[in-house]
């Protein structure tokens, strides 16, 4: 995985795809704070909704693991189901950690 | 630049701006909207022909836009493109149902969404074509083909409504008859086709003399022409059909081998709504013309004659 061919396949220039990857990282981190305090809260509806913003950035951006993982949040959010989200929110955290290395953050 | 502008509804921040750029590198006019509240005020602002929204979103979804936007009233048809992470096919029913024209499941492939909306830029430019289609039968209809101003189909559809007005607002309205002297002479002695070319140049001239945008000129019958004048009281009605009598008389008509003098005569009425009878109708106005064209006729020709009402 890297910039130019994340790039390549959106049919967009580096410098339009670091642009969107620059508001990805910012909501995305802002995304995981309210999700972390929606668990804290057990707040299944929060979860998914919160997931579901997730699921679709990290989509669109190509980022396909990130991507899937908010999505099974998301499903399970929605069946007011909340076991192994925390497990699944450190997953989000560690491809968050992965996709900023990649964009030299 | 495209002449279709685009407004996108998304609350995804991210997603929002990759269909902001990747429309606008392709060369459209992108407005965008985080959600489809904020949509439907920026739509009722501005007419966009082409609406690419999201499924889900706070204050109003996508299928509440795509109704909203389908039972207002628009200038013209509005593309939809709802774009949705559900791709079940009751979801995709109901995206279609609520009036979507067409849906992507996301994430949106950009080729893809390019091709989509050229679909909708195909679909569009249909509806112009036969827009402009319609009018141009709908002037057709309504116009002499010789002469180009108005056919008799149209004086009689458009006079009751001037006699209409002219009662509401109590103004006066003329109705100037004139009809070429002698017109089968110039037939006879030049031929049908300088017949046809007298016809035109003898429409012309009226319509020139006459106050554009407000009187209008229809053709009655072969070389009868009726000049409705609105707001115009029968003194007035007078001066302009003696003017029209002056113009046709000194200006000769040129045809290729020669030039042709003509004449004509005129009838004139008036509808005064503070003295005429309710029941004079257009017709009654178009005969009573009809008359004192005759008596022009019957007096020697090339002159107005006429009374109001």
């Amino acid at each position: 995985m890297d910039i130019k061919a994340l790039a390549e396949n959106l049919g967009l220039e580096e410098e339009e795809y670091m642009e969107l990857l620059e508001l990805f990282l910012e909501t995305a981190a802002a995304d995981l704070e309210k999700l972390e305090g929606a668990l804290e809260e057990a707040d299944a509806d929060l979860v998914s909704s919160t997931a579901h913003s997730l699921k679709g950035s990290s989509g669109n951006m190509g980022f396909s693991a990130f991507s899937e993982t908010a999505r099974a949040m998301e499903m399970r959010g929605k069946e007011k189901r909340l076991d192994g989200s925390a497990e699944e929110l450190d997953m989000l955290k560690a491809e968050l950690a992965k996709i900023k290395e990649l964009a030299g953050k | 630049m495209h002449s279709y502008p685009i407004l996108i509804a998304e609350d995804n921040q991210v997603s929002r701006r990759m269909l902001q750029i990747a429309l606008t590198k392709a060369g459209y006019e992108v407005t965008v909207a985080q959600d489809g509240r904020e949509a439907l005020d920026m739509f009722n602002d501005r007419f966009f022909p082409i609406v690419l929204t999201d499924w889900m979103m706070p204050e109003m979804d996508g299928l509440a836009l795509c109704r909203a936007i389908r039972e207002a009233p628009a200038e013209g048809y509005v593309f939809i493109i709802l774009l949705t992470a559900k791709d079940s096919k009751e979801d995709i029913v109901a995206g279609l149902e609520a009036g979507a024209d067409d849906y992507l499941t996301k994430p949106v492939n950009h080729a893809e969404l390019i091709a989509r909306i050229k679909t909708g830029v195909r679909i569009l430019e249909l509806e112009r074509s036969l827009k402009k289609a319609n009018e141009e039968i709908r002037i057709l209809s309504v116009t002499d083909p010789l002469t180009g101003c108005y056919n008799r189909g149209y004086l009689m559809d458009r006079l009751p409504q001037e006699v209409k007005k002219a009662r509401r607002y109590g103004r006066p309205l003329t109705l100037i008859m004139g009809d070429i002297d002698h017109f089968k002479r110039v037939n006879d002695t030049y031929g049908h086709q300088a017949g046809d070319r007298v016809l035109k140049e003898f429409a012309t001239r009226i319509r020139n003399s006459f106050r554009a945008e407000v009187d209008w000129l229809a053709r009655y019958g072969g070389e009868e022409f009726i000049v409705v004048a609105p707001d115009t009281h029968f003194r007035g009605g007078c001066i302009l059909a003696e003017r029209l009598r002056q113009v046709i008389e000194e200006n000769p008509i040129p045809l290729p081998a020669e030039e042709v003098r003509i004449t004509a005569s005129f009838g004139i009425t008036c509808l005064d709504p503070k003295t005429a009878e309710d029941e004079i109708t257009a017709e009654i106005l178009v005969n009573l013309a009809d008359q004192y064209l005759y008596q022009a006729k019957e007096e020697g020709r090339n002159r107005v004659c006429g009374n109001p009402l």
